[in-house]
């Protein structure tokens, strides 16, 4: 692990996003997957 | 109720650490399934990389002081850094831009898991009070390109402090009140 900055501002603590179950967690990672690749999906390899 | 990256009372943060491990191994699930391939990963580094992020924490703070950027960046670094997944994504699955970026796929991995874990993050500011990240980041194509090659380089992902910027500048342009704060 790096050990990088000199100073830190911590008047704005905070937390990542929580999620009820894994499976919550899934159906946004199925939606955000699926517009990465067809974002990204080569012209070539497309049908 | 899951808190990635949380801040959990001493002596469960191998726990937490586990917990983590789930989510991260089911975005990497998605990821390859969607990609038609079988990725080939380092396990025991996912699980260091979510323990050092709590003994170690890169900014001059504990990890329950900091903001979710500062959590976000710190996940994404040294996720790169330590490079869990091995296979990268096939050429039939992303553009030869990405392809050519080496380490891509860590970048990719934790640069997704952290635009879905600042979406709905929350920051509880000193003076301004709590706010909650309500709106998702977005990028254009070109943009989330340039990003994940500045990621994947190693020299970037060494300085964690840089990545919070821009991930907080992220944010900030599709969250007013999260620039309020």
């Amino acid at each position: 692990m790096i050990k990088a900055p000199r100073r830190a501002n911590k008047n704005a603590a905070g937390d990542l996003r929580a999620f009820e179950s894994l499976e919550e967690f899934r159906a946004v990672a199925v939606k955000q997957a699926a517009d990465f690749f067809n974002r990204y999906k080569p012209e070539s390899a497309k049908a | 109720m899951h808190v990635f990256l949380g801040a959990p009372e001493k002596g469960v943060e191998a726990a937490a650490a586990e917990l983590d491990a789930d989510f991260v191994y089911a975005l990497i699930d998605e990821y390859y399934k969607q990609a038609s391939t079988k990725p080939s990963i380092r396990h025991r580094r996912i699980l260091k990389i979510l323990l050092d992020i709590r003994e170690s924490f890169p900014f001059g703070c504990t990890l329950a002081e900091s903001s979710p950027f500062k959590k976000a960046a710190a996940f994404t670094c040294d996720f790169v850094l330590k490079e869990p997944i091995i296979t990268p994504f096939p050429a039939t699955s992303v553009t030869d831009e990405i392809i050519e970026i080496p380490n891509h796929q860590n970048a990719i991995i934790a640069l997704q898991l952290s635009c879905i874990m600042l979406h709905g993050a929350n920051m509880n500011h000193t003076e301004n009070g709590p706010c909650v990240i309500k709106n998702a980041i977005e990028m254009s194509t070109h943009f989330r390109t340039d990003l994940i090659d500045y990621i994947a380089d190693p020299h970037s992902a060494q300085n964690p402090r840089g990545l919070s910027l821009i991930y907080e500048s992220l944010v900030y342009q599709t969250n007013e009140l999260a620039y309020k704060c």
